[in-house]
């Protein structure tokens, strides 16, 4: 194990976080702040000592980044940049502990939203635009950004890309991860901007567009207004956000295709195709069974195409308090909250093309006992899936199970109701935010004891890097020499 | 700047790592599916998994934005259908694809402009038979680097304990060599090449690379304490296609060859291609053999057949018996070094002769040679001395020169004299320099020579 060269860069990744955090110093500025601009400059001097330290005692890092090094590198990092994000949260006095700031930037940057605050509009603008900033730096991978932007960062291979994008597989879009990390970002960018001057258009403040903006399109879901979306009674923004929740759900590469022109590409795509079915479908259903809720089909159709939206995407927006529809529609939510948006997106859960290729798997196996002669082979994206990549998603269905069972078990021991207690761990798994019940979108998490935020703290982050990553690095055979 | 390269054995990977540290786009192809993920987890490139002959894949790899094929798959037929892809749909400017068939050997024609129009065609047993020529052209030789049309070359030679050399350092050999002009210009140690300073000892166990022209040296070679007697009789212990093509060149040189083959009808076969060569067909390798054939008084024993670990073992024999130069050909990249440690002078890996070839022609410029140490990250290269560069004009030891690299010798322009330079050696304009250098001081050479070494 080469401890040398992961705290080598685990420096450079914490100096990096320090210059992110210029951008809210400057809001800080702007807005005549001065506790949260004197919260922001020791915040970025923690970072960068931190990252000095780290670089003192790793200087001249020798050797390759192999396989092992890029998994502790991951996990770390995203640890880090939540242990040391959360500086300028605790030091700007907004939140009672040091575990409630670290929950809000672990929540930030894995792209969850699940917040402890009770009063968000309190909040000085520059640790508002923090909490979107995070998020919107981890909906595209906080090392996916690091390689684009840092040319020394030369890894080798793809395993530290692999360990942190999401889905099964990964799509190299140009030859050089640098370029794909640089063209991903670049997608990423324009997207934001354009959805920054719809809002602006749609009369949203310039500052509250940014931030919506941010959560939007990394699908996290922090909001500068105690309401959400909510409280700007808007269609047009519903309208919009909604859409734009949806990019942001679809593969990126499906985008950068459809950018150069080939529209095409989105519906060849089987897993686009099973994104918006379940979509749709989904919508139809709630609607249905919504249908005493709301006044107008108008209403309806403009809360529920949100909320579906919202939680399939795993964004965590809220426009009215699904608490109280009937528990089919909970249920039903509570099911988009596993599926999760597509592969090579930033949203979360389990992901549209394992939950395809899983049904197809549990599909082969029914045929096989009406045939048991017969060769059956399993396709997804008209292309068989190779038995590696199918036993990986097996084995990932099982860890996360197994993951969602034990943090329920620790979070009833906690003494939450049930459904507080198994919502919150299936919004915190897969980066959504609000759960239900206890945990719904109008209620935070602030009344979560300590434990508890640490246990979901740990489950964002094995949900945003996908479980096996942070599994490995945690399994004993990993440190053996 | 992008090149595709078809087929992810040693030879593709090797070619697109090097091609990938340097700023290259590179695509490579590969069937098999376990090579393509050890591919895709260790080297920055796109892969893709498909045949290289199907122009699907072809195109799945960008093969129409593509400036470079390189076709180095195992089967000739994939790389010249590759090739004749490349050509005839989009026109790719450069194309090298490896093939190693007889049958093509005759019909050369088709490799020509209006037919496929490759432009290197790479033959990995005739460049593995070239590269043992070089070494038995410097007897007791490990290592052997032609620059300048071979008008001078470098000898690697291990540093034993009884050799003038062992112990020394550097700057105190001029002492000891009265007078003759003898350059080292690199050290092999351990698997890392050094470029040596003053003070820096030669150890025991170095491969030491002494400059050397187009004669005999004999100097050098008696002050190496190596015999004078240049390689007359030959012992090629394996009858594969290298053994036999090795075997009709060294023919033509007028040396006398004896070969050894295990199977009969090989043997046969070998006795009605070859005219001068003794064919011995024996079971197995033994000493009797050996001892009957008088493999003690033969200058060199290269072991060639297809079986590595024979190749191995009876190169030691030989050596053990008393055969002063001793060459085995060995695939497995990871034993090479390994089998230079235990007592075989040199060791030719197919492979690595291949890749250097392939780096050596790609490299652009008003470079002339480029040659890869074998699994170093040093290069040999020869460059013209341009009028306007900082090499010219003055002596060598007042140039702001790199200490990871060195000039290694300078051929004259007009007369071609090879000198081996010295601190007060001036350069002139149009002079051909040889240097040899470090991966990472290269930039800096670049600046000094004013060229740059980009790849084609």
């Amino acid at each position: 194990m080469n401890i040398r060269l992961v705290a080598n860069l685990l420096g450079k990744e914490s100096i990096f976080i320090g210059f992110a955090m210029l951008m809210p110093l400057s809001v800080c500025v702007y807005y005549g702040e001065s506790d949260a601009t004197k919260a922001f400059v020791a915040g970025i001097g923690a970072c960068i000592l931190t990252g000095m330290f780290l670089n003192h005692f790793s200087r001249h890092p020798t050797g390759d980044l192999r396989h092992r090094e890029g998994f502790l590198f991951v996990s770390l990092a995203w640890t880090l940049a939540g242990v040391i994000g959360a500086a300028p949260f605790w030091f700007s006095g907004y939140f009672p502990s040091y575990m409630d700031a670290l929950f809000e930037t672990i929540s930030g940057f894995t792209t969850t939203g699940a917040s402890v605050l009770t009063d968000i509009e309190a909040l000085p603008h520059g640790l508002l635009i923090w909490r979107s900033l995070t998020q919107w730096m981890g909906g595209m991978g906080i090392i996916v950004l690091t390689i684009a932007v840092l040319p020394f960062l030369k890894v080798g291979g793809m395993q530290i890309f692999r360990a942190e994008s999401p889905g099964p597989t990964m799509d190299k879009l140009k030859p050089r991860i640098a370029q794909t990390a640089k063209l991903l970002w670049g997608i990423y960018v324009g997207v934001t901007l354009t959805l920054v001057l719809l809002l602006a258009i749609g009369g949203m403040d310039f500052f509250d567009a940014v931030c919506h903006a941010f959560a939007t399109m990394a699908t996290g879901g922090f909001s500068p207004r105690n309401t959400s979306i909510a409280s700007y009674h808007s269609v047009y923004i519903d309208t919009v956000i909604t859409i734009f929740m949806l990019i942001a759900g679809v593969n990126f590469a499906l985008h950068y295709a459809g950018l150069r022109g080939d529209v095409k590409r989105y519906f060849k795509s089987q897993e686009f195709r099973w994104y918006m079915g379940i979509f749709f479908l989904g919508c139809l259903f709630i609607l249905w069974n919504t249908r005493h809720c709301f006044d107008s089909l108008f209403q309806a159709t403009q809360y529920v195409t949100f909320q579906v939206a919202s939680i399939l995407t795993t964004t965590g927006f809220a426009t009215c308090d699904y608490v109280f529809w009937p528990v089919a529609a909970q249920i039903m939510l509570l099911g988009f909250m596993v599926v999760g948006g597509c592969a090579g997106s930033t949203a979360g859960g389990l992901k549209v093309m394992r939950l395809g290729i899983l049904f197809r798997y549990a599909h082969r196996e029914i045929l096989r006992l009406i045939h048991p002669n017969a060769i059956i082979s399993i396709k997804w994206e008209n292309s068989p899936v190779s038995q590696d990549i199918l036993q990986a998603i097996l084995g990932f269905f099982v860890f996360y199970t197994i993951l969602f069972v034990s943090a329920s078990l620790i979070m009833g021991m906690l003494g939450l109701d049930f459904v507080t207690a198994v919502s919150s761990v299936i919004a915190c798994m897969s980066n959504i935010g609000p759960g239900l019940a206890g945990v719904g979108p109008v209620e935070n998490y602030a009344h979560i004891p300590g434990i508890g935020k640490a246990v979901l703290s740990f489950c964002m982050i094995a949900g945003r890097l996908e479980i096996y990553t942070v599994l490995v690095v945690l399994s004993p055979a990993f440190w053996r020499m | 700047m992008s090149v595709l390269v078809i087929g992810a054995g040693d030879v593709g990977f090797m070619i697109a790592k090097r091609l990938s540290e340097e700023d290259i786009d590179v695509y490579v192809i590969e069937k098999d599916e376990a090579k393509i993920s050890r591919l895709s987890q260790m080297l920055d490139v796109q892969v893709v998994l498909g045949s290289g002959s199907s122009v699907e894949s072809l195109e799945k790899a960008n093969i129409a934005h593509t400036e470079m094929l390189i076709a180095v798959t195992d089967s000739d037929e994939v790389n010249l259908v590759a090739s004749f892809i490349a050509s005839t749909f989009i026109d790719i400017p450069t194309k090298i694809a490896r093939v190693r068939g007889k049958d093509y050997e005759s019909a050369k024609k088709i490799f020509d402009k209006e037919y496929l129009d490759i432009d290197l065609i790479i033959n990995p047993e005739q460049e593995a038979t070239k590269t043992i020529e070089n070494l038995l052209d410097i007897p007791g030789s490990q290592d052997a680097i032609l620059v300048a049309d071979g008008r001078v070359r470098m000898g690697g030679f291990n540093v034993m304990r009884d050799s003038p050399l062992a112990g020394r350092a550097l700057k105190d050999i001029p002492e000891i060599t009265r007078g003759m002009r003898f350059l080292i210009a690199a050290i092999m140690r351990q698997g890392d090449l050094l470029i040596p300073k003053g003070k820096d000892l030669i150890l025991e166990g170095d491969c030491v690379y002494v400059v050397m022209d187009q004669g005999k040296n004999e100097d050098i070679l008696a002050f190496m304490g190596i015999r004078k007697r240049h390689t007359q009789t030959v012992m090629i212990y394996g009858g594969s296609i290298t053994g036999e093509i090795l075997a009709q060149r060294l023919e033509k040189k007028g040396i006398k060859v004896k070969l050894i083959e295990h199977d009969e009808a090989r043997c046969i076969e070998l006795s009605e291609t070859l005219t001068h060569t003794t064919v011995l067909n024996s079971d197995f390798m033994n000493r009797e053999l050996l001892e009957n054939e008088r493999v003690f008084d033969m200058d060199a024993f290269i072991a060639v057949s297809y079986d590595e670990e024979a190749n191995i073992l009876s190169s030691l024999l030989a050596k053990r018996m008393g055969t002063p130069h001793v060459i085995s050909i060995v695939n497995n990249l990871d034993y090479t070094s390994l089998v230079n440690d235990i007592g075989v002078d040199a060791v030719v890996n197919p492979r690595m002769v291949v890749v250097s070839r392939i780096l050596q022609f790609i490299r652009k410029g008003k470079v002339y040679t480029v040659t890869s140490l074998s699994n170093t990250d040093a290069e040999v290269i020869e460059v013209e001395a341009m009028e306007t560069s900082d090499l010219v004009q003055r002596p060598i030891k007042s140039m702001h020169w790199p200490s990871n690299a060195i000039i290694a010798g300078i051929v004259r322009q007009g007369n071609g004299r090879v000198i081996v330079p010295g601190g007060n050696t001036t350069i002139d304009p149009g002079d051909r320099v040889i240097i040899f250098a470090k991966k990472f001081a290269i930039p800096t050479v670049e600046k000094i020579v004013s060229v740059k070494l980009d790849f084609f």
